[in-house]
């Protein structure tokens, strides 16, 4: 009898407590492949507005874009009218651009990466490896502190190979119970600070919470910052990958 | 009056001596001045192609336009303002200009550009640009199209009536690209513009960069580069300074200032050691026609001529001297000047590459400058006076008797 309800208890105490040691034990790699899986997604489909602000004006362009893995995404620009139609989309390693009012193709130099995406604080770059943080770095845990009132990881990724990546080093501020990434630093090649990335105002979408303002801060440039806010977004709508192709890039509305 | 006259016969007594020093002399003038009215003109043809068909003498900014040049940090179009400044005096005409890098596409070359939104009728007032139009037509009012330099034309292998495609930031950070039929190749005489400009109507321009009513510079054009410290003040006390400010050519063509300063300053010493030349000419003729005359001196002053009215004859004589030199020298440069004003010498083969890679038009202009010539004049009868005092000393110096008999 007491073997019998003791016996479960044990169990139960054992299997949480291996349960509890699985969850602090996540290694650095499984930290940021959850958080980097929670932002895209099998495949996502989402609207977002993206607002430059500079000292002296600032200024907001309405997209819709499209992911598949790390490996695809497409974004169409909706407003201002003057550069509506424009699509940028990114295959693997390659990105390409589309404006309907020339009915050119081009196709981003990789001496283009570290510009600018549409003037923004977003580098090229950042639209294309987004999704390599997990697979081109290496990752360790330096820490665990508070951020905006969330327990969080903080973990240094160090290129495995410096020819691939343009970052000498970032350190994300990861929170433990979702997995949201609250705060990203960028740092150059001598390991100065470029640019901070921060995650704010967490809503649900389509069952999922996420962060739905990014702002991205540029160290050398005061007064500057790029804020992103996502409007709408829905996850693993199934989407074939012949759907980010160069016919598709001219037909998309 | 007798002076006169005693020291126009003097000087014809030995022709040949008066021929001699009288035709150094000339010479002296028309190298001097020949050289001068070259250099002088050929500064004034590349400030010309520089600044008058390109960056104008004065241009009214947006204050923080200056440090970067982006087309961020642009100015409003205001009437107001433009006729406010075009009423200065001696300001020709005031010209808004929008202008950015794009960069153009056509068939398979692409190739970094500038695209300057011009008003085609006012800046065709100004530069007489439409005169410039090699194939094609000029840009209307508003035109849609657009005008390409030649050899930016001839690299890209377009043609009047076939359609680029230009590329570019606007304002703000906005997309530009658009397709625009070329209407026209325009010869710019600033090789380096010329590999690069494309000109369109500056309505059109302003739409292409997403900047509606605004502008990078108003350009100023003045009568005379000589009057630009005059102009200059006054704009900058009708602008809003802070807002605006009114930069001068020099300020915005330093490299082009600096590389006439240098070349104008080696152009003087060139002209100082043919001073020194000409100096030491008239000198040696002159100790010679005093030594030569030592006789004829003691004997005047034996039979009783003051020494003063002597050393006078001989100062009136070589002024003489001096003004048929210098005048015939006048005369004969004025006419190689003039010729060569209206036909500049074009620079040919090699020299005419390295002209061009230093963006400079090959080609040898004249200046007429009223002021070269008389420089010349001056300067020859300046070295003439300080070499006759030589004569003048040994005739108030010298023994009656040791003249006589030398």
């Amino acid at each position: 009898m007491r073997n019998r309800t003791i016996l479960p208890i044990l169990a139960l105490i054992f299997a949480s407590g291996l349960f509890l040691q699985q969850k602090t034990d996540l290694t650095a790699v499984e930290i940021i492949k959850k958080a980097n899986d929670l932002r895209y997604g099998e495949t996502s489909e989402g609207s977002m507005d993206m607002t430059l602000v500079r000292p002296t004006w600032k200024r907001s362009i309405s997209m819709k874009m499209w992911t598949k893995g790390t490996a695809y995404s497409m974004v169409l620009i909706t407003a201002p009218a003057k550069e509506k139609g424009q699509v940028f989309m990114k295959r693997k390693n390659e990105m390409w651009n589309y404006i309907p009012r020339i009915s050119r193709m081009i196709k981003l130099p990789p001496s283009a990466m570290s510009q600018g995406w549409m003037g923004s604080d977003y580098t090229n770059d950042d639209m294309m490896n987004e999704g390599s943080l997990v697979s081109k770095f290496n990752h360790k845990i330096l820490k665990t502190e508070k951020f905006e009132n969330m327990d969080c990881y903080v973990i240094e990724s160090v290129p495995k190979n410096d020819d691939d990546v343009v970052w000498g080093k970032k350190v994300s501020w990861i929170s433990k119970d979702d997995f949201f990434t609250l705060k990203t630093e960028s740092y150059d090649d001598d390991m100065y600070l470029v640019k901070t990335e921060i995650a704010s105002e967490i809503k649900t979408f389509g069952g999922k919470r996420l962060p739905s303002k990014f702002e991205i801060i540029p160290e050398d440039n005061p007064g500057n910052k790029t804020v992103v806010v996502l409007k709408d977004i829905i996850f693993n709508k199934p989407l074939d990958e012949s759907f980010f192709s160069q016919q598709n890039m001219k037909r998309i509305r | 009056m007798e002076i006169i006259k005693l020291a126009w016969r003097n000087i014809w007594r030995n022709k040949r001596r008066t021929v001699i020093t009288a035709s150094s002399l000339m010479f002296a003038v028309i190298f001097g001045v020949v050289m001068r009215s070259m250099q002088l003109g050929t500064y004034d043809r590349m400030i010309d192609s520089a600044v008058r068909q390109y960056s104008g003498f004065i241009q009214v900014q947006d204050s923080a336009y200056w440090k970067d040049k982006t087309i961020d940090d642009l100015m409003p179009d205001s009437l107001l303002l433009r006729k406010e400044i075009s009423k200065l005096p001696d300001v020709t005409g005031v010209l808004p200009r929008l202008e950015s890098f794009a960069l153009i596409s056509y068939g398979n070359k692409t190739k970094g550009a500038i695209f300057q939104g011009i008003d085609p009728f006012l800046d065709n007032q100004m530069t007489q640009i439409s005169h410039k139009v090699v194939k094609g037509s000029f840009l209307t009012k508003d035109d849609e199209g657009i005008l390409l330099s030649q050899r930016l034309a001839g690299y890209m292998g377009v043609n009047v009536g076939d359609t680029v495609v230009l590329l570019s930031q606007g304002y703000h950070a906005v997309t530009a690209a658009d397709v625009f039929p070329v209407r026209g190749i325009v010869k710019i005489p600033n090789p380096k513009l010329d590999r690069i400009l494309i000109i369109g109507s500056l309505k059109r321009v302003q739409d292409f960069y997403g900047a509606d009513g605004m502008l990078t510079s108003m350009v100023v054009n003045i009568n005379s580069k000589n009057n630009i410290d005059k102009v200059l003040p006054e704009v900058k006390k009708i602008i809003d300074s802070g807002r605006f400010v009114a930069l001068s050519w020099t300020d915005m063509n330093k490299e082009l200032k600096q590389q006439i300063e240098s070349d104008s300053v080696s152009g003087q010493i060139m002209l100082g050691i043919l001073y020194v030349v000409i100096f030491f000419g008239i000198l040696g003729t002159i100790i010679m026609m005093t030594a030569e005359r030592r006789k004829e001196f003691g004997v005047m002053v034996a039979l009783g001529m003051h020494r003063y009215y002597l050393a006078m004859i001989v100062f009136v004589e070589t002024i003489l001297l001096g003004l048929v030199g210098a005048l015939t020298g006048e005369l004969i440069s004025t006419g190689i000047v003039s010729y060569y004003y209206r036909s500049p010498i074009k620079i040919g083969g090699e020299m005419k590459d390295i002209y061009e890679q230093f963006g400079i038009e090959p080609v040898l202009a004249f200046s007429k400058d009223f002021g070269i010539f008389l420089n010349q004049f001056y300067v020859v009868l300046a070295l003439l006076v300080i070499a006759v005092l030589y004569s003048i000393i040994k005739i108030t110096g010298f023994k009656i008797i040791d003249a006589i008999h030398s």
